[in-house]
This record gives structure tokens, sequence and C-alpha cells, in this order.
């Protein structure tokens, strides 16, 4: 960039100096006054003059203006970027808008609408969905404020004289149906705007100043919808009868879709949602849509033309019918089925079903992953009636089993700040604030895109990692106050540390989801995969360690001569079953740790073996070096402080294991896929309640067959393999990965001959 | 369309003539962004000598825009690879990896830490031209550009962590659009 701009910035600085000066210099002014009484200035003259003191090619540039400023600015007259410009032919004055006569026609209108708003719902801007619809332009271009001025504004026409079955279809029918479908956006909107989610990204909420009938109440608009359907129904209609039920489902649905999108967290878990009423409705539209008949002339982009909007002109988005016919009819069921974790049923069953629920493919929309967010926690409610604290220490508790004295409701009475029970208060109370906010995050995060959720992720285990280090503090004070009784453990004395333990815990568990998650997003590469399980196997390795450190401790002892003994609330004592319950607790995800460590060793094996059969290839990297790709890939755990990163060169003989004949690395694999497959089974045998699948035991059961399916398919691969090798057929052998029919944490290799065509992968398992 | 006729060379000096025309109908062609004439002044004119250009004969037939920046105040020297284009009767000879070696190179001379660039998860092509020089996969970005496609964010590290914070200077003009840390170009 040029510095040399001395002649233009005299010139320029002239711009910024007072008007008096200007006037000095006989400068014509123009001044036109505006409401707000801001005069302006024509600088034509001036701007010109120190262009003059600019060589060609030389550019002014303000330090603030930044490759974002850069990036968000448009270009006038480029049709790529101005959405005003007309090109040559193009008339600005819109065209006479088309007025349906058929009832066949509003059927259609109806449902090119309903595909412009799920085209909304799933990630394009309104400007490219529902405002294109000339009918919604039409309603709202005079910015009604009332329901009577909710209105089309359309010219007399011959064939809608006013009180005629074609002039009701469109003031009346088609009317209430747009009315309720803007209402139903801005439900919509202001779900999504309260709660985390990532704009552009997770979706568009940018109304560009168009309000969306914010004044009008729902109620009003019910009853709009209610009347169109009396209409339709009433001798009047003079149409058939399939057709009435068409236009009556597709009102009805819009009423009752509506009530939904506005239902607060109380009706909610009040039991009043009724999602089955809109599915019904839903599965009428679906039978009647042949009915209909689409009139595309009635959406326009040059809609986009009048919109206060600083993007760039984007194309009409509108998927077909049939795409948002299931957008919308999976909304409503997932809409339903997170209804679910309001009948609370334990912490751990409540985290289960957060991951379940989002790891859908296709993922849950926008709409309902923040809908639950909302469920989970607002207005300092957890889950329309709980308190977050009691979530979390159950969580506690179900894992770890904590001394009872840690929850005598006794502590807190106490205001002595010499008294113990004062002091443990003081020191629980800031674990539920420390840790509850991680914990809502955690929540938060699940809800999140995938490629968020790692990326979240990635920042979240820091702040855990800092969290278990003063939990760890917190714990040491704890076992004092409560004189717990310390125990032996692998020949050492110690004690139990369950609230950092639990918090340990978590962060492994964050640890190992980065990586998971990185395979489910195709992150890494072929070559890489090995090592990447190597580092999910050092993952589970510690956590199944610790795991067994946490059963150890389950429901510390404390000294009989403790001071708290005499006065410690009955209540607060974990009785025979809670400890039974923490132990089995611990025991099942023992067995879900275990199952995956097997079937990571065996991938580990598995393809480091394709690696030395030269069946998965390095690139040829000439730039950076391993042990830098190394680093980068190790970024997010660099700073962890427990479990750490091993160094390259350790990493590199643990992954390659160059002592162990590949044979025998196979062998040991099929091992790992056998004890995998056998823990996994065992899992698929378990109740849901020991499963902790009570909220959602087919999606929880339909995972536990994809990480069967995966060791199934690592197996077969395996034999495959050692086949290849015995016959001396690898140089004839291909690989290819698939990534799609089996668990996405768990992608196998296809392996096949140059020769023949590929086997067809393992076939789905009683889905 | 002789090999032979194609040459390389840097932008430099050029300001804006005689190629910043064709430059942008050629990437405007190439890309599925809209960019404004003041993102190619904001590149060209700060690090145009970062911008390579093939050509045949007189003909522009390639280009690779980029940056060179502190990534954050005391962050490492982070290359940015914003822009590769080859017209499509070009492709398959290896142009885009000689303009983007050239670019790496440039950046190293110039005490790159690493070198970062996004790429759309479905452009296979690009995605292998840059693995095959040593960048890994480091994220994925939802939804990253306005056409609804996700990106992947491609990462090449020219120095280990330790090297690059011993040698980071500070107090230089940075962007950070990103909260998670990264930059990235979101046209909003």
């Amino acid at each position: 960039m040029a510095n040399n701009s001395g002649g233009f910035n005299d010139a320029f600085a002239r711009l910024h100096v007072s008007e008096k000066s200007i006037e000095g210099n006989q400068i014509t002014t123009t001044t036109i006054s505006s409401p707000s009484s801001t005069s302006y200035r024509d600088v034509t003259q001036l701007f010109r003059q120190a262009c003059q003191g600019l060589d060609v090619g030389q550019l002014v540039k303000d330090p603030n203006f930044t490759l974002f400023e850069a990036v968000g600015a448009l270009e006038i007259m480029d049709p790529k970027m101005d959405s005003g410009l007309l090109k040559p032919g193009e008339d600005d004055t819109p065209s006479e808008l088309y007025q349906p006569v058929l009832p066949e026609e509003i059927i259609g209108i109806m449902d090119q609408l309903l595909s412009s708003e799920m085209s909304w719902h799933d990630g394009a801007a309104l400007s490219q969905t529902v405002f294109t619809c000339l009918y919604i332009d039409n309603l709202l271009s005079l910015n009604p404020s009332s329901l009577e001025e909710a209105k089309f504004n359309l010219p007399p026409s011959e064939t809608h004289q006013p009180g005629s079955p074609t002039y009701q279809l469109l003031h009346v029918v088609l009317r209430a149906y747009c009315v309720g479908l803007i209402k139903c956006c801005e439900r919509v909107n202001l779900q999504i705007l309260a709660e985390h989610t990532y704009e552009e990204e997770d979706f568009v909420t940018q109304t560009y100043n168009v309000s969306l009938l914010d004044f009008i109440t729902v109620a009003e608009i019910n009853k709009l919808l209610v009347s169109a359907i009396e209409y339709v129904d009433s001798t009047a209609a003079p149409w058939p009868n399939n057709i009435k039920m068409a236009l009556k489902a597709r009102l009805a649905f819009r009423k009752l879709f509506l009530t939904e999108l506005s239902r607060d967290v109380k009706e909610m878990v009040d039991k009043r949602s009724n999602w089955d009423g809109c599915i019904t409705l839903l599965s009428t539209i679906g039978i009647t849509r042949n009915l209909g008949t689409a009139v595309p002339s009635v959406f326009s982009i040059a809609v986009q033309r009048k919109l206060a909007s600083t993007v760039p002109p984007r194309p009409i988005v509108q998927i077909p019918f049939e795409e948002a016919f299931t957008i919308v009819s999976r909304l409503c069921k997932d809409a339903k089925e997170i209804l679910r974790v309001l009948t609370y049923s334990g912490a751990t069953n409540l985290m289960t079903f957060f991951l379940r629920f989002t790891a859908r493919k296709p993922q849950p929309s926008t709409y309902v992953r923040s809908l639950l967010q909302t469920l989970f926690f607002s207005n300092h409610v957890a889950l329309g009636r709980m308190q977050i604290s009691h979530i979390l220490l159950e969580d506690v508790k179900e894992l770890c089993l904590p001394a009872d004295d840690l929850f005598d409701p006794r502590n807190e009475l106490s205001e002595m700040p010499s008294d113990t029970r004062f002091q443990i208060h003081q020191r629980m109370k800031w674990f539920v604030e420390r840790a509850g906010n991680s914990y809502i995050t955690l929540y938060r995060t699940i809800c999140q895109n995938r490629s968020r959720l790692r990326r979240n992720l990635c920042h979240l285990i820091v702040d855990w990692d800092a969290l278990q280090i003063e939990c760890e503090e917190i714990d040491g004070e704890l076992q004092q106050l409560i004189k717990e009784e310390p125990v032996l453990h692998n020949d050492n004395i110690s004690y139990a540390f369950s609230l950092s333990s639990w918090v340990y815990h978590y962060k492994l568990r964050q640890m190992e989801w980065i990586i998971f998650l990185g395979f489910e997003l195709e992150v890494y590469l072929p070559h890489e995969f090995a090592g990447m399980y190597w580092y999910l196997q050092y993952f589970l390795r510690t956590r199944l360690q610790h795991l067994e450190r946490i059963r150890h401790f389950v429901h510390p002892g404390v000294a009989v001569d403790s001071p708290l003994a005499a006065t410690r609330s009955k209540e607060c004592i974990a009785s025979a079953q809670d400890i039974a319950n923490a132990q089995a607790t611990v025991n099942f995800t023992l067995l879900e740790a275990a199952a995956l460590q097997e079937l990571c060793s065996a991938m580990i094996f598995l393809y480091t073996a394709l690696a030395r059969l030269g069946l998965v290839k390095t690139p040829p990297q000439p730039y950076s070096t391993d042990v830098m790709r190394y680093e980068l890939r190790m970024k997010p755990f660099l700073t962890i402080g427990c479990p750490d990163v091993v160094p390259f060169e350790d990493f590199k003989a643990l992954v390659d294991n160059p002592d162990i004949e590949t044979i025998e690395m196979l062998e040991m694999a099929s091992e790992n896929t056998k004890e995998g497959r056998k823990n996994f089974d065992l899992l698929s045998k378990m109740s849901a309640t020991s499963s902790h699948a009570l909220l959602c035991e087919e999606g929880y059961r339909l995972n536990l067959r994809e990480y069967l399916r995966s060791c199934i398919g690592a197996g077969v691969a395996i034999v495959m393999l050692l086949k290849a090798i015995k016959t001396n057929t690898v140089a004839d052998a291909e690989v290819e990965i698939d990534q799609g029919s089996y668990h996405p944490w768990f992608p196998i290799p296809r392996i096949s001959s140059k020769k023949r065509p590929p086997l067809p992968a393992v076939p789905p398992t009683g889905r | 369309m002789e090999a032979d006729n194609i040459t390389f060379k840097a932008f430099e000096n050029e300001k804006e003539t005689p190629h910043l025309e064709s430059l942008r109908s050629l990437i405007s062609d190439g890309l599925s962004e809209p960019y404004s004439i003041y993102v190619y002044r904001y590149f060209l004119h700060q690090w145009g000598d970062l911008c390579y250009l093939a050509l045949d004969g007189e003909n522009l037939i390639g280009v690779v825009i980029c940056k060179l920046e502190k990534h954050r105040e005391h962050g490492a020297n982070r290359g940015y690879i914003a822009m590769l284009v080859v017209k499509e009767e070009y492709r398959g000879r290896g142009l885009a990896t000689k303009l983007v070696k050239m670019a790496i190179d440039a950046m190293i001379l110039r005490n790159a830490d690493e070198v970062v660039l996004e790429t759309e998860v479905t452009n296979t092509g690009a995605i292998k031209l840059y693995e095959h020089l040593g960048f890994l996969r480091s994220k994925r970005l939802h939804r990253y550009y306005l056409n609804g496609n996700s990106a992947f964010r491609l990462v090449l590290y020219l120095k280990s962590n330790a090297e690059a914070l011993a040698s980071a200077d500070h107090g230089h003009e940075h962007i950070d659009l990103d909260a998670d840390g990264d930059t990235e170009i979101t046209n909003d």
C-alpha cells in the first residue's frame, strides 16, 4: 500500500474542516433540510479536487477499514452484489399481482408457502423464502399495526367481486393463512433469538426491518383462522368436499402450529402441548397435496430490491414440497419428543437424552434445538420447575455419591462462620455456582450444530480443567471438615475427592467427544486414523482407571467421632439403594467405556496395518513436519493438565508398534473387536433404566447397534486383510473408507480386490 | 495452448493495472462468493507480493491471493490464502499447486509461522491439493458460505508452537472476527 498520499491527504483533510473554512474556500453548499434538521452538503467538487492529488492506482485506506468491512461492502451496479440493479430491459414497476380464481390455486400457494417457510427453517434467509411471496409482500408492505390493516391491497377485479367465493378465497382464506404464517415466523424468530444459536450459520433471523405482525396477538389471528375455516365449511363456499378438506386442513394446521409455537414453558410443564394435533393435520395435508396447482408467478426475487439489506442478492430458495413436508413433520415430532425432558428422571438420563437427541442424523432443526435449551434452563429455572443446583448435585451423586454431610440441609441454616456446617455450606455453594455455570454451558453446547459442538468443546475442556483443579482444593478442605476416613487404594491411603472426580470424568468425556466428532465431521484423513484412535484409547483407558477409583470411593465413610454425627439430618443420609445405584452407574459407565476402548484399540491396529500394507497412504506433505502436524492435531489438548499429551516420538512408537508383526497385529485387532462386541452385546441386554436411557431408549439402542455394526465391519476388514496377506494378494487389494454405513465415530475400511467389485457394507442390523 | 507459454509472476508492483479486471472476472467465475472491489484492493495493496499470477502468453489463467499478518496481538504470524483460481481448461496440470507453493515460499521468507485457509467441503480437488502439500483439516465450519455450503479450515504449521512464540514480535494490526480465535471472512 502506498504511503505517499500527501496531496490527497491535504485535500482530504479539508473534508473534515468546519463549515466556516468551507465557506472561506467558496465551496457551493447545497443544504437539504430533513425532518431531523440535519443539513447535507454537496462535496462533489471538493472530492474531485481532492482526487487530483492521487496517482493512478494509488490507494487511500483507513486503518479501520478491515477485511470485515471489505467483505461486507457492496458494489453498486454489480449484479452479483446490487440487489436493486435492474438488468437492461428490466422494468421496476411491478406487474399486476395475479389473483387466483380456483381453490386449487390457493392450495398450491399455501403449499408453496410451506416450502418457503421450511426453507427458512432450514437456514435460508426470509428474503430468499417467505418474503419472496408477493402475497406476503402485499400484506406486509403497508406495515399493518392491527389485524384490520393486515389484509391484501389488490385492485378491483371483475372475477373477484366482493362477497363472491373467488373474493373470499383470497381475502378470507389465503389472507388468514398468510397472516398465520407470518405470525408463526415471528414466534420462531423470538424463540431462536432467546437462546444461543449462530446467526447466518444455523439460522437467519434478519427481518430487514419488516415487522412480522408483532403487534397483533396470537388469539386474534387464531380467530381469523377459525372464521376462515368456518367460511370454507359453510354452504357459501361452492367447492367439492375434498377441496374443502384440503383448505380446512391447511388453515387448521396453521392455527395449531401457531398455538404450539406460542406456548410458554409453564404450559408445556402442565402438559398442554398438542403437537400430535399438528402431526394429524399434516397427514391430511400430505394426502391432499395433489389437489393443489402451483402458481409460481406469485413468488418473485424482485421483492429483495425493497428490503433494507446489506447483503448481496440471494437466489430464491424453495425446497420441494416433499422435503418441506419432511422437515415440518420432523419439527413437530421432535418438538413433541423434547417435552420428555420435563419428566425429570435423574441427571444422567437427562444427559443421555441431550447427547442422543442432538446426535441424530439429520440433526434436529435449529428451532427445536433452541427450544430444548429453553426447556432445560430459562429464567433461572431448570426444566420449568427445578433448580439447576438440584440437577447438578444429582449428577454428582449418581456417579460419585459423596459423603452425606455435604448435602445436609442443616448446613445452610448455620450462620456462624466458625461453624463446620457453615463452612461446608460455603464450599458447596461455591461449587454449585462455579460448576453450575459450566454444567449449564455444557448442555447448551450439546444443542449446537455438530461443527460448533466440536469447536466449543475445545474451549470447554479448558474451563473444566481449571474447574477440576479448583474442586480438588475444595475437596481437600471438605474432607477435613467432615472428617472423612481415608481408604487404601492402589497401595496408597487416599480420600474420595468426589467433586473433582466428577469434574474429571466429565472433562475426559468431553476430550473423547472432541476426537470422536473429528471422525464424524471428517476432519481426519485416513492416514491419521490410527493416531487419533490411539488418543481415544488413551483417554478411555484413563477414564476407565478413574472410574475404578470412583467405584472404590463411592459414598466415603466419615470418622465416627465426627462433630457432625450428632446433628446430622436423617434426610441427607444415603440409603443402601442410593449406594447400590451409584455403584451400578459406575459399573455401567465402566462397561460402556471398556466397549469403546476395545473398538478403538482394534481400529489402531487395523489402520496401522493398512498403512504398513500401503493400502492407506500418507500424502507427500513437502511442507511442515510430522512433529508440527502432531502439534496442530493436539492443539486442543496442549494446555490440559491431565491426561497430558505424550511426546511425538513416544506417540509414534506407540501407534506404529514396529515390534509387532502385521499378522499378529491384525489378530490382536480381531480379539479387540470380539471383546468390543461382547461388551456392546452386554450393554444391549441391559434395561433402559440401568442404561440411563429412560428418555430416549430408541435412539440409545440405535446408537448401540451402530457401534456393533462398526465392530462387525472392522472384523470383516481384518479377516479380508489377513486373507490377502496369507494368499499374497495385498497388491490387488483396494481400500475405501466407508463413513456412511457405520457408526459415524467409527468409519470402516471397505477392502476389495481391484479385480472384483467391492463387497457391500454390512447390512443394517434389525432396524 | 502449449504448456511452454505458461509463465508465473508476482502481482507485486503492478498496482491495479493491467491485470485487476481480468483477475476479478477470473475469480468471479471460479468462486461462489461475490467479492467487492474493496476485497481485492484490501489484499493486493497490502500483500501484492503474496499474490501470484499464472499467464498463458498475456492471458491471465490462474491466481492466488494471500495475506500475512499477526493473528491477535501476541499470536502467530499467520499467512492466509484467500483465493485460488485456475481457469477450467487449464486445470489438472499442477498450476494451482505451483501458485500455492510460490505463495507459501514467499510467506516462509517473510517469517510466517503458519498458513491457513478455508475451502468448501465438497471441493475435493482443492482439499487434496492442500493436503498433498502438508495441510491438515483443523475444523469444520457449518454453513460457512453464502450458498449454504460448509467449509473445512485447513492449517499448515511452518514452525512449532514454541518457535513461533519465541520469534513473535508485538504491536501489529490484527483482524479478529471470530470468537474462538480464527480469522474468518464472514459475509454478513
